[in-house]
């Protein structure tokens, strides 16, 4: 999965980020395959939340925050003035903590960014839809309560519901950040299995405050702490033989 | 900030450098009684190996308990398994120092070869200090330390093949030696295999010090 | 190698076949003080049974996890305990606690939970001073000399481990405070009422592993003193603390035993699947 000859999807270079004055990453350079899971894992303050929502330019949305630094994505500086945020995070799609479904059906919830693009054709966008519920391994579930709420799905459900309505648009790259964070371990359990599904096909980074989610489902694992990249390297030499000693303590359990 | 896996985990590296040690004590005595014909002395031995395998029984669950219940990463991961790999390996040390009391309770020569015993006494010696010196190096986390044990696994290895030249060529010069010479060829090989596991338990401290897995041991597989 | 009986079957299923559908761990009381005991509890939402056959016992000083997936009516165990779900939902059966069933109309609730006490999922201190989240219970529901009130709030902060880290500044916000921390407030405030009993719904998911190694730490110092009961869905988080672990499944309690028993050879198989992350 991690083959050091696979082709690079995303190269961040010299990434800061200030809230203000206060500068929450110092630095960062990682570069992401373009196929399989990278975990962020680093304790609360550490930055990986604020790098993982500075690739789609989540941060556009607050004031006062500055980001500096190169993203090439597949050629794309993703930070150019003429860069279509909408049609970036069409191809850089993010899934977040709190399953968010739209109030309204399971399939326009799923259609919806389609719709969004001007798909009208409803073959079209019945193929896409099944499709997406299929690769989010929620189609046997939600396949005769299509056109029914997607709030009166279990959380896990709509987690996964969520995860289709991002693949619905053929993204190249997909944000998690905490996806199972507010789910039980039945429905991470399921999250973390599409996952896995989808780690042949997609390039994934994750933000996850599991340790053994990071260690159980992502190729690469990279350690933040205050704003810095401690480490990056292949999940299972972050958990066996990690280089840095705050690595270390930080995936055994020592903290402080 | 305290962690109940560390209590649990010193408390488990103690019980393993102390039967470390038993067995140490054990290989010491075992040749000891060999050496001075001690069949009562040897059948102590033999009362008392059920505490190696119980120790090692016990060491054992302890290992699993703890995978199971805190799924330890990293040195925590490398300290357990190193446990748990080099626990068996001291139980069989256990069961070479049985086989060497077994020989001294039915030896049946009445003539021995004296520079033979003596040298095996020596072997023995050598092979209990080795013992204990391997655990040491566990305790202090010597990875150099630990890798120098093959070197004297090879001298070991020298006395043992002089063991076997004095006892062969005394079986040709006195037949009435043979009951003896063949039990100095086996307490030789049990001797030799002792010092063979202690490379193993070596090999395991490099792991669990440095997470390389190295092969100390360069193929000495005769049995003496 | 071909087998010529056909009715071996792989060890897996052999152990699947064996295994008790339930297993319920009986304490001897010669040898476990017994804090608190449910028998045969039901509960209805409605006419929906939530929970059936609930029989545990609780040893004193000892940390017990209730484990399962959600709608298992782990939860709803636990909020039966101390009579939170009085308001929506019929609870049959009795809780025994110091030989009384607290589960009767004659018992005083809010008493009962000043010896029972809860801690919620999400650290929900009040929007008041650090200080009078601790006092408040007491202050509105009792006379106390600032002395009293100055030394409850200095002893259940400690208690807490919280004491070292907010001592200088007791009158500031317990809202600012960091989600470990206002979590650790919220249990120096259930301490307050010098409960016997401390019930935790899920203390830490809503925190980071760091804040929530130090709710953990908090909670073995306290079993010195204190029952704990906790519902928790980070089974590692149940391996790690606990020294008893229920597992609960589709509204029945399916094993319950010594944690280490739990996660080294659990009885029921469901169990197995459950702890191992088997749920297909």
């Amino acid at each position: 999965m991690t083959d050091s000859k696979q082709k690079t999807i995303l190269s961040t270079r010299d990434v800061h980020l200030w809230y203000g004055k206060k500068e929450a990453l110092h630095g960062i350079d990682l570069d992401f395959p373009e196929k399989g899971i990278t975990a962020l894992i680093g304790p609360s303050g550490s930055g990986k939340s604020t790098y993982l929502r500075a690739i789609n330019r989540m941060h556009d949305l607050e004031d006062n925050v500055t980001v500096t630094g190169s993203f090439n994505f597949n050629g794309t500086d993703i930070y150019a003035p003429t860069t279509d945020t909408v049609d970036l995070r069409k191809r850089i799609g993010m899934v977040f903590q709190q399953p968010n479904p739209f109030p309204f059906s399971t399939y326009e919830n799923v259609a919806f960014g389609l719709r969004l693009a001007g798909v009208k054709d409803k073959a079209v966008l019945d193929e896409a839809v099944e499709k997406a519920l299929k690769q989010a391994s929620v189609w046997d579930e939600v396949k005769d309560t299509l056109h029914k709420s997607a709030l009166g799905l279990s959380g896990g459900q709509q987690q996964r519901v969520s995860v289709a309505r991002v693949l619905a648009t053929s993204p190249e790259l997909l944000l998690l950040d905490e996806p199972t964070s507010a789910l039980d371990p039945v429905s991470s359990h399921n999250i973390e299995e599409t996952l896995l599904k989808l780690r042949d096909d997609y390039a994934m980074i994750i933000v996850t405050h599991s340790m053994s989610q990071a260690s159980r489902i992502s190729d690469r694992t990279a350690f933040f702490l205050s704003g810095d990249l401690v480490e990056v390297d292949e999940t299972k030499h972050i958990f066996l033989n990690p280089e840095k000693k705050e690595t270390q303590d930080y995936v055994s359990g020592r903290f402080g | 900030m305290r962690r109940l896996f560390d209590e649990e985990l010193a408390d488990l590296d103690s019980s393993f450098t102390e039967m470390g040690m038993l067995v140490s004590q054990t290989i010491q005595k075992a040749v000891q009684s060999f050496v001075d014909h001690d069949r009562e002395g040897a059948r102590k031995i033999l009362e008392n190996d059920h505490q190696i395998n119980e120790r090692e029984a016990a060491i054992e669950k302890k290992t699993f308990e703890m995978i199971a219940l805190y799924q330890p990463v990293t040195t925590d991961l490398r300290e357990i398994v190193t446990i748990l790999k080099a626990v068996s390996v001291l139980e069989r040390m256990g069961d070479q120092a049985r086989n060497i009391a077994n020989s001294t309770i039915r030896v049946k020569g009445t003539k021995h070869i004296a520079n033979v015993e003596k040298e095996l006494g020596e072997m023995g010696e050598m092979v209990a200090s080795m013992v204990s010196e391997v655990m040491d190096y566990y305790v202090k986390n010597d990875a150099l330390g630990a890798e120098a044990i093959a070197d004297k696994n090879s001298i070991l290895t020298q006395s043992a093949a002089k063991v076997r030249t004095d006892s062969v060529n005394g079986m040709k010069e006195d037949a009435e030696l043979v009951d003896s010479a063949a039990d100095y060829l086996v307490i030789a090989g049990y001797l030799k295999r002792i010092g063979d596991y202690t490379t193993d338990i070596a090999e395991w401290i490099v792991y669990k010090r440095t997470g390389k897995i190295i092969e100390l041991n360069p193929g000495y597989n005769f049995f003496i | 190698m071909t087998n010529s009986n056909t009715d071996l079957k792989p060890a897996s299923e052999f152990i699947r076949e064996n295994a008790p559908e339930r297993f319920i761990y009986n304490m001897d009381p010669e040898k476990h003080e017994i804090a608190l005991s449910t028998h045969d509890l039901q509960v209805f939402y409605g006419d929906n049974l939530a929970l059936s056959e609930g029989d545990l016992q609780f040893e004193r000083y000892k940390i017990t996890s209730l484990v399962g997936a959600s709608g298992s009516g782990k939860s709803t165990f636990l909020r039966s305990l101390n009579r939170m779900n009085d308001d929506v939902a019929t609870v049959k059966g009795k809780i025994m606690y110091r030989g009384v069933d607290i589960n009767t109309k004659k018992i005083d609730v809010y008493e009962m939970r000043r010896h029972i006490g809860m801690v919620f999922q999400r650290p929900n201190p009040f929007a008041k001073s650090i200080y009078d989240n601790i006092t408040f219970a007491l202050t509105s529901r009792g006379n106390y000399t600032k002395e009293q009130l100055d030394e409850v709030v200095e002893t259940s902060l400690k208690q807490a481990a919280l004491w070292d880290q907010v001592k200088d500044e007791l009158d500031k916000s317990a809202l600012a405070l960091s989600g470990g921390q206002a979590q650790r407030l919220v249990i120096a405030r259930a301490l307050a009422l010098k409960p016997d009993i401390l019930l935790l719904d899920e203390p830490s998911s809503a925190l980071d592993p760091i804040s929530s190694a130090q709710v953990e730490d908090t909670l073995l110092k306290l079993k010195d003193q204190y029952t704990i009961i906790i519902v928790t869905h980070n089974m590692q988080q149940a391996a790690r603390i606990s020294d008893y672990t229920a597992f609960f499944h589709m509204g029945k309690i399916v094993e319950y035993d010594l944690t280490r028993k739990i996660f080294t050879r659990p009885k029921v198989a469901l169990t197995n699947d459950y702890i191992s992350g088997n749920f297909g």
